[in-house]
């Protein structure tokens, strides 16, 4: 990711502070992404076992419809959990440039990430929209967890660290 | 009291310091000048020459300097016994207050003339360091205005210069692929920050018209806590 200061004076002066739907929505897409790529990952595991033990042909394995969405689910809420708990961003925060915390500004505790996870994987992700129409750009699970997403480019930066 | 003027700070090598210094440089000279004029000529003399012992007349030079070093010496030490005698009946011939009284517009006078060579010697010194700057830079300019650069110029081998690089270990030196590596990763941060910009404009376009159709005229808190 990149260093340095940043040049545009709008981005520069947001950082820091609650993030909108846009850009929200495009860490969204790529964190959608990852999910089904690791779905992907996890689906190509499964075949090389089972053309390894069961002496199976190799090919792509197809679950039912309740299962996939099930794994989907499990998946998503692991990596998305995990990521907010941990940096606080995901792989799409990072690329977008931006870090889920606590209403106060702090690191998100375990639990709550993973509350805030089911529900984002639950509502399939459909839950961010509504943080277009609220007054502090928060979505539904950002008020229920009290969390928020701000602007966060430079991770090294003290203003936008959140604090320990 | 009368008033005396302020002594000098720090007092200059006397007559007699300079004399010695001077005549033990002199002849540290002449001595390295022998030694030099030795090695020179022996150099001349053909090897083969097997070496002989030094004669009488060969010693006298050595002899002469041994002799103005010791009655140097000698001197020396009895112009420090004379001074210390004489300094010891000025010191007792001075002591009585009438004699003190009577010296005291001489002593006056001598620490003024003493004060103004002090402050007309630091001047000449200030004067000076200014000057040799500009003496060096005169004269450099005009050494560079008497030389023909461009004939000196084609006098140098360019040609046999380039002719022994090693242009092939040049650039093997060179990190070419950390170059290509470091701007790639700088046009890339670049690109970017421009994305993350458009991101930025972008959701503050898309709240404001949200805002407007929700006919909000406070705009949103998005500080943080």
């Amino acid at each position: 990711m990149p260093r340095g200061e940043i040049r545009n004076t709008r981005a520069r002066d947001s950082q820091g502070l609650r993030a909108g739907i846009a850009s929200r929505l495009a860490a969204g897409v790529i964190d959608a992404a990852v999910i089904f790529g690791t779905f992907v990952g996890v689906l190509c595991v499964v075949a090389l076992l089972r053309f390894l033990f069961d002496h199976e042909s190799l090919h792509l394995p197809r679950p039912d419809r309740l299962v996939t969405v099930i794994s989907i689910i499990v998946i998503g809420v692991i990596e998305l959990s995990t990521s907010w708990s941990g940096s606080g961003r995901t792989v799409g925060d990072d690329v977008v440039g931006l870090r889920v915390v606590t209403a106060n500004g702090g690191i998100v505790s375990s639990g709550r990430a993973f509350v805030r996870a089911v529900l984002v994987m639950i509502t399939g992700g459909l839950v961010l929209l509504t943080a277009l129409v609220s007054k502090r750009n928060n979505g539904v699970h950002d008020w229920l967890c009290r969390t928020a997403v701000v602007y966060d480019w430079r991770p090294q930066s003290r203003r936008s660290r959140p604090p320990a | 009291m009368v008033p005396r003027a302020q002594p000098v700070p720090a007092a200059p090598p006397g007559v007699g310091d300079v004399v010695r210094h001077g005549a033990q440089v002199g002849f540290g000279a002449l001595g390295l000048a022998r030694r030099a004029v030795g090695t020179m000529l022996s150099r001349v003399q053909p090897p083969s020459r097997p070496p002989t012992p030094p004669s009488t007349l060969d010693l006298v030079p050595g002899a002469l300097a041994g002799v103005v070093l010791v009655v140097e010496r000698r001197v020396r030490a009895s112009l420090a016994v004379a001074v210390s005698s004489s300094t010891d009946v000025a010191r007792a011939v001075s002591r009585p207050a009438v004699v003190q009284r009577a010296l005291r517009p001489i002593e006056d006078w001598v620490w003024t003339m003493n004060e103004i060579a002090r402050r007309e010697q630091a001047r000449n010194r200030a004067e000076a360091s200014a000057l040799i700057p500009m003496i060096v830079q005169q004269v450099t300019e005009n050494v560079l205005a008497q030389l023909d650069l461009v004939s000196i110029v084609n006098q140098v081998p360019i040609e046999d210069i380039v002719e022994h690089i090693d242009l092939e270990a040049i650039v093997q030196r060179i990190d070419l692929g950390g170059v290509i590596r470091e701007s790639t990763a700088g046009v890339g941060a670049e690109a970017v920050d421009a994305l993350r910009s458009q991101g930025v404009a972008l959701d503050a376009f898309s709240a404001k018209m949200v805002d407007k159709i929700l006919f909000r005229r406070k705009p949103r808190q998005l500080e943080v806590g």
